[in-house]
Order: C-alpha cells, then structure tokens, then sequence
C-alpha cells in the first residue's frame, strides 16, 4: 500500500483525517459530553409536553418546505431559461443570508397592527402576525428561493443538446421534463428540501419573533427555554435535541438510502457537471428582466427595516460604541468564512480519495460530515461549553471559540454546495491540457477553476452573510472587549435603546446582504456585465 | 495576500487583546445591561476601585437566567471564575444557593439592617434595588380605541381585551414569571382555570422583557407587563404635560416585587484579601454613592429607604402600589407549577 502513494494520496489522507479529526473535536465530543448528561434521565424524551412539541415542529417544517417546494421548483426551471441566469442565482441567493432577527423585525412590519399595512388588517379583523401562518410565511420567503436557486443550478448544466434531440423526436414539453430534465435535477431537489426541512425543524428567531410564544412553539424554542432560564434543565434540553437531530436527519438518510436503490443516480450525478460550463437559456431581455424582477421580489420584505438605517445619522447621536462590534462582527465573519469553506472542500477532496480507496465508506463520510446541519447551535453550543471549559474560559469571552463554532455549524451548507462537484473531473480535459504541456496549476485553473468558482464563492458568501446575524454561538462566547453586533443588538433593547436597535437591525441587514451580493457577485459579475454590454 | 496577512494579525490582535482572569482583583458576573457603556456598572466600578485600590472587572453573562447557569457550570467544572455575582433576584436565589456563600461567620454587610424587611431575602443574599412590576399602558392607543385601561388581572379576560396585551414567557422571563406567581397568589384555586382563558386572550407572550417592550413601543398593543419605573422612564425622555402617552396601571390584587441581589460565590476565594474585598463591594452596593445612582442608571428603586430629595421627581410622582406581593416556594414547587402551566397554556393544548 505504502509504494504506491503519490502526492495525491497523501493529499487524500490528510484530507480525510483533518476532516474526520475536526469533526471529533467540534461535533461528535460535545454532543457525548451533552447526551452523557442525559443518560440517567431517558424518561424525559417520552415527557408529553416535548413529544407535543415534536409534532408541532414536524406539522410546521413539513407545511413550510411543502410550500416552498410548489413555489421554488417552478421559480428555478424559470430561473434556469432566462438569460442572466449569474444575476438571478444571486438575487435568489440573497433572502438565504437575511439574519432572522432582521427577517423576523421586517416582517412585523408587514403583518403587525403597528406596520404599513396596520390599518388594513384592523379593518378586515385579520391577524396573522404572531400565529403558525406568519411563521409559515416567513420560512417560505426564506427557503423558496433556495430552492429555485439549487434547481437552476442543477438545470444549468443539462446540454440543451439533450434538450433539443427530444424536440427533434417530438417529444412534448411534458415528456421532456419527465425523461431528461426531472432525473437531472431531483437529487439535488431532494438535498434542497431535505436542507429547508431542517431549516425550519430548527428555526428559532422568526419562532420566537413571529409565533408570539405558546403555543407556537418548537423543538428549538423549547430547548432554549430549558437552558435560558436559570433552571439549565440539560436532560429535557438534550430531550429536545435528541429529537430534533432524528428529524433533520431523517431526511438526509432517506435520500442516501434512496440513492442507493436508484441504479441511475451514479450515472446521471457524474454527467452531471461533465460539461465545465453551465449553459444560460435563450429567452429574450424581457423574459429575462422578469424573471430578475420576480426573484427580487423575495428580498422585498426585508426593505421594510432599511428606513430604520437613518437613525445612525440623526443630529447629536454618538455610536462610536459601534466601531468595535462591528470590527469583532467583520473579523467573526470572515474567519467563520474562511473556515467553513476550508473544512468543506477538505471533507470533498477526502470523499474523493475515500471513493478510489473504499467506495463503500464514501456516504457514510459524507453523511457524518454533514450531520452537523442537523444540530441545533444551542445545542452544539453547550455541548462545546461543557466539553471544553475547563481549558476554554468562556466567561472572558473567546474569539476562538465563536470561531470554532460558527465553522462547525456553517461548514454542512458549504459542503452540500459542492457535493454536487464530487466524481465530476472532467480528466479527459485535465489529461488534455497535461499532454499539451500545462503544469498541475494551469491545468487546475483552466479546467477544475471554472467549475468551481461559482460554488466556492458561493458558500463563502452565504457563511459570511448567516455568520453577520449569527446569535447563538456568539452569546455564549462573548464578552464586553468581544462584543459582536447581534449582542450590541440584544444589550441595546434592554436598555431601552429600542431606536437605536432598530438601526442597528437595518445597519445587519445591508452588512449581511451587502457581504453576500459582493462576494456572490464577484465570480460572475464581470462575466454577466461584459456578455450584457455584448448583448 | 496583503489583506489576508492584515487581517490574520488584526484577528490574533483581537484575541490577544482581551483582558484574563489575572490582571483583576476582582471579577464580578452581571446581566448585560448593568455591565454595558451608559449602565451603572460603569459609573460605580471607578469609585470603589479608587476607594480600594484595587482592579474590578465586570463580566457581562446575557440576563438574570444566563448569570444562573454560568455559575452552576463553573461549580460543575469546578473552575470559579467569578468572586461575586450582581443580578440574581429572589426567584434564581433558591436555585443559586447551593453555590454561594451564606455569611455563616457572622458577617453582615453595612447597611443590612437598615434595610426593610420587605426586601430582605436571606443571608447570603444582599439586595441591592428592587422593581415593582406592573402593566404599562399607551394611554394614546387605548383613547383611540375607547378603551378605559383594566384595573384588575382578571379584567385581562374581557373580549375587549383580546389581543391587546403583550406577556411575558414565564418559563424564560423574571416579569412573566411573577406576573404567573401574582396570579397564582391572587386568583388561588381558580388560577388555572384564568389561564386556560388568557391564552386566548393575549396577542403574545414574548421570551423576555426586551422584546415585549420593544413591540409595546412600535404600538403593536396598547398594554405590556413591565416595571412601574418603566414610567420614569419615559418621563425622563420628554413623555410629560398634562396627559402623557405612558403610564403605569396598577391592579386591585397588588403588584409583585422583584428584588435584584448580589452574593459571593462559593469556593472563589483563593485567600481572606479577596474575600475582603468582595465583602467590601457588597457594602459599596449599599452606600449612597451607588444607591443614589440607582433609579436612572438602572431603572430600577434603591433599596435602602431613599431620601426623598434623592430620587428624580420622575420617580416620585410614580403610583403607590396598594399592595406589595412577594412570592414564596421552593424551586421543586416551582418547577411543578411552570409544568403544569406548559400544559395548561403550552403545546399540549394548541
């Protein structure tokens, strides 16, 4: 075994043991710390009042992905057709890296007696603020346009070539969606929705914002009253978790079980991005300012707290207090960027050393590496408080550790953003570009980079967004010289700074969503301006 | 790369850059509020480092609640950090005992004498303000819907005040919890029952005080429980003439008393210097230069009787509670009780 080892395989072996190593140390040892507490008390996950919880969070995410699938599917085939589909993959991607905080503010705006439409829900006696429906709507604002935009990416990279042979054979539009564009795309539909239903199993800020408190209730929100509140009841939290980590994963062991009865996933997934560049649709500008136009649609809520923004300039107002947290929150942001995306591709790059060495061990890596997608933050939170604290003192406050942690719990949406890239070497082109005399790099950057860009970028962009609103990895680890803005938020309200809260929901809201677009946009932005001035 | 390596060092300078355990004499756990710039923890900490000589530092742990659960997991990895805890109230101190230390030798904090009985918890325990808990109402709102404001908790259940109150959760907010043990106290065997009806009846119960008076004040409701201070408040922020927007209600069942409390904690204390010195604190916590800055600082009433002339005029035109409740019972009882309240109003009956 030892002579053959190149350079890849030991890329491969690092790889794979930096991963499975970092795993250890985040996931699997403060999650035996947590449920080791639990242990002598196993009753409490039979305790009536968690399994009622139980069905109420699965009656809520099963309703929110349900309807964000009828409305994403079709939004992302559209998406798919239209020829700046760079700019409407970012607009989609745009809602994903909203904070809930600010989501959850924006829409009281729309939906609250005190909001722009007041007077209008008065009138006809409606309510929908603080009820299951605004917590509905809102994750499907959320998670609609995630789905479209997994979709069109998947849509993307189907050769209209495909396409256009049916057309030839006369095949209707009905049937060509059945027999070439469905089996192309429905893995990666299921990995979209399986990802939104956890999302919402797990959701917790538009819970506690929108739902207006008991009974809506969820997994989440209950496990945060057991911990919050001074009783710090660990067994009926990690009750909680426990149930909460059997239904986001759920899903996840349906698909790889799936998979592996389906004879034609290997052979659709590694064609799937065969060809280097996705393929933009032929329809017109208008068709196209549409479809740019309808996905904007879904960041529209959000501008509801940008008024609140001019607080920050009124006459005599002293936020010097701000520079700090928002340095702590930028520096927080990019770390937990960086680290996410570098822990993703390290788990990818060992999947596919793993996947010449031992096939069969492939979806168990990858099924254990993005396990921690199920996990709630709070829960990962405590279990690393619990494990780590004796050589960790989280009550100075640890840059590292909200690092750490961020990573931890981001890394999984970077991963599932290139696990479509697994096994699609084109190495005919790799092997083409060596023979004509370019070195590992060039041939990297002409061949692999391009496939890459997007995805990479991408993640990066999203981690960074979500790590802007991230609440509670950071109320764990802060202190009062680390003070990340979501803190600076909480400490504000409580000190009856309600104004200034409000500016500074809106100041994350441009910082989160401004990250996002800079860093999504910056792979595709010159492409999509030079091809619009070429059009 | 340039950027790469900037903000390389810029992270390890931030890191590097917070202060240890070490470089202070002594370290106090305490709720945001009291801890942040324009808090009162920054306005006294000065004066008793200068009356001491020595180095104090403030280390902020999120609410009441949060100050719980940091000091039992530094007893369980039995790691104190802290010397002192500031914030805790006479709902958390029964859970919070068992790590903290009684005053069995006899001492007592200067001042502890003089204070009323109605603040006094038990030993170990050293009050330091306390708040009267009480409905605040947007006297605009309720005149343009003709609305007269309640005057009793069960008033709360009248169809006219359906969706006009915001509450708070008691199993994660101090107000909400004593709004529930007031209830308790005042309806008696029919407490249940009055839930089972107010669950219909409130427009929602937020987690905590912050963000149910945050709604009130974007006029989400005309009614929000909070503190009788809240009232101070909004008069020393320009809510004044002759028919000011907020204003505190008071209830024919009396209004319950949270009392806010500081104590040493168990086992921290490497030497009888730094116990000394943290027993100074506590006497410091009861002097006029702290209880003086108290009621706009904090919010909150001081403790020791306060001379008249020391409280801003805000604070005493505030309504005099008819009665004073202050909740008793263990945190075993407490805990059956907030059960059963899940049940009654929670998850199980959507």
């Amino acid at each position: 075994m030892n002579s053959g080892f190149s350079k890849k395989n030991s890329l491969g072996i690092f790889a794979v043991l930096a991963s499975s190593l970092l795993w250890i140390f985040l996931i699997a040892v403060p999650l035996i710390f947590l449920f080791n507490r639990m242990a002598n008390d196993s009753a409490r996950l039979w305790d009536p009042e968690i399994l009622a919880t139980v069905r109420l969070t699965l009656n809520q995410a099963l309703l929110s992905t349900f309807i964000s699938l009828l409305i994403g599917l079709p939004l992302g085939l559209w998406a798919a057709s239209g020829r700046w589909v760079s700019a409407s993959r970012i607009i989609l991607s745009l809602p994903y890296s909203v904070p809930t905080v600010v989501a959850g503010s924006a829409w009281i705006a729309w939906l609250g007696y005190s909001g722009f439409l007041g007077g209008f829900w008065e009138f006809w006696k409606l309510r929908l603020s603080y009820t299951w429906g605004a917590v509905i709507l809102a994750h499907v604002f959320y998670n609609a346009p995630w789905i479209a935009v997994v979709v069109a990416n998947s849509r993307m990279f189907l050769p209209p070539s495909l396409l256009d042979a049916a057309e030839t054979l006369g095949a209707t539009r009905t049937q060509k969606f059945k027999f070439i564009v469905w089996p192309r795309i429905r893995w990666a539909l299921a990995g979209a929705l399986a990802q939104v239903f956890s999302l919402c199993v797990m959701s917790f800020a538009l819970i506690l914002l929108l739902g207006g408190g008991p009974p809506v209730q969820t997994l989440e929100t209950a496990l945060f009253a057991r911990i919050r509140y001074g009783t710090l009841d660990v067994s009926g939290a990690a009750a909680c978790a426990f149930w909460e980590l059997l239904l986001t994963l759920l899903p996840w062991f349906l698909i790889l079980w799936a998979q592996r009865r389906d004879p034609g996933f290997t052979r659709i997934f590694s064609r799937q991005f065969a060809i280097s560049r996705p393929q933009p649709g032929k329809a017109g500008v208008g068709y196209g300012v549409a479809i740019l136009g309808v996905s904007a649609l879904f960041m529209l809520p959000y501008l509801a707290t940008l008024p609140a923004v001019t607080g920050f300039f009124q006459a005599g107002k002293d936020f010097s207090e701000l520079r700090s947290p928002l340095f702590v929150s930028v520096q927080l942001a990019f770390w937990s960027g960086i680290g996410a995306v570098a822990v993703a591709l390290l788990s990818v790059i060992g999947a596919e050393w793993l996947k010449k060495w031992r096939p069969g061990t492939v979806p168990v890596f990858l099924g254990l590496m993005g396990a921690p997608s199920g996990i709630s933050i709070l829960v990962l939170g405590l279990g690393v408080w619990l494990a780590y604290s004796k050589w960790l003192d989280p009550f100075s406050g640890s840059f590292v550790a909200m690092v750490l942690l961020q990573i931890a719990i981001f890394y999984p949406m970077a991963l599932r953003m290139f696990f479509p890239l697994l096994g699609s070497t084109p190495q005919d082109l790799v092997d083409a570009a060596t023979t004509l005399g370019a070195s590992p790099w060039q041939a990297f950057w002409a061949v692999q980079w391009p496939r890459w860009k997007g995805p990479l970028l991408g993640a990066l962009a999203i981690v960074i967004g979500a790590s802007f609103g991230e609440v509670a990895a950071v109320s764990l680890f802060y202190s009062e010289q680390l003070l990340p803005l979501p803190v600076l938020l909480s400490q504000w309200t409580s000190q009856y700074r309600f104004e200034d809260a409000q500016a500074l929901t809106a100041l994350l809201l441009l910082l989160s969503v401004g990250m996002t677009g800079l860093v999504a946009a910056s792979g595709n932005l010159g492409a999509f301006f030079r091809k619009w001035m070429l059009d | 790369m340039k950027h790469f390596a900037a903000s390389l060092s810029l992270a390890f300078m931030l890191m590097s850059g917070v202060a240890s355990s070490a470089d202070s004499d002594l370290i106090i756990y305490t709720y945001d509020s009291f801890a942040a710039k324009g808090g009162l923890g920054p306005e006294i900490v000065p004066l008793f480092e200068k009356k001491c000589g020595c180095r104090v530092r403030l280390l902020a742990s999120g609410d009441a609640g949060q100050l719980l659960s940091r000091i039992q997991l530094d007893a369980e990895r039995k790691k104190p950090t802290a010397h002192l805890v500031l914030g805790l109230d006479q709902y958390l101190w029964g859970r919070a005992k068992p790590f903290l230390e009684v005053w069995d030798d006899g001492w007592l904090p200067k001042g502890f004498n003089k204070l009323d009985e109605n603040y006094r918890v038990e030993k170990g325990f050293l009050p330091f303000d306390y708040g009267v808990l009480a409905m605040m109402a947007d006297m605009q709102a309720l005149k343009k819907a003709g609305l007269k404001a309640p005057t009793s908790l069960r008033e709360l259940q009248d169809p006219q005040w359906k969706k006009r109150f915001i509450l708070q959760n008691p199993k994660t907010s101090t107000p909400g919890l004593a709004f529930f043990l007031l209830s308790r106290m005042a309806l008696k065997t029919e407490v249940w029952d009055y839930w089972k009806r107010l669950s219909k009846q409130w427009l929602l119960m937020a987690p905590g005080w912050d963000g149910a008076y945050g709604l009130f004040l974007r006029g989400e409701a005309p009614l929000v429980w909070s503190y009788l201070t809240s009232q101070a408040y909004h008069r020393e922020h320009g809510d004044m003439g002759s028919s000011p927007r907020y204003q505190a209600i008071l209830f024919d069942e009396g209004q319950p008393l949270q009392i806010e409390g500081a104590a040493l904690v168990k086992g921290s204390f490497r030497n009888s210097q730094e116990r000394l010195r943290a027993r100074q604190f506590l006497d410091f916590l009861l002097s006029d230069e702290v209880q003086g800055r108290i009621a706009l600082k904090n919010w909150m009433l001081p403790v020791l009787e306060p001379r008249a002339q020391t409280l801003p005029a805000s604070f005493r035109s505030l309504p005099k509670p008819k009665k004073l409740i202050r909740a008793t019972g263990t945190p075993e009882e407490l805990d059956a009780l907030l059960e059963h309240w899940s049940l009654i109003v929670g998850t199980a009956n959507p």
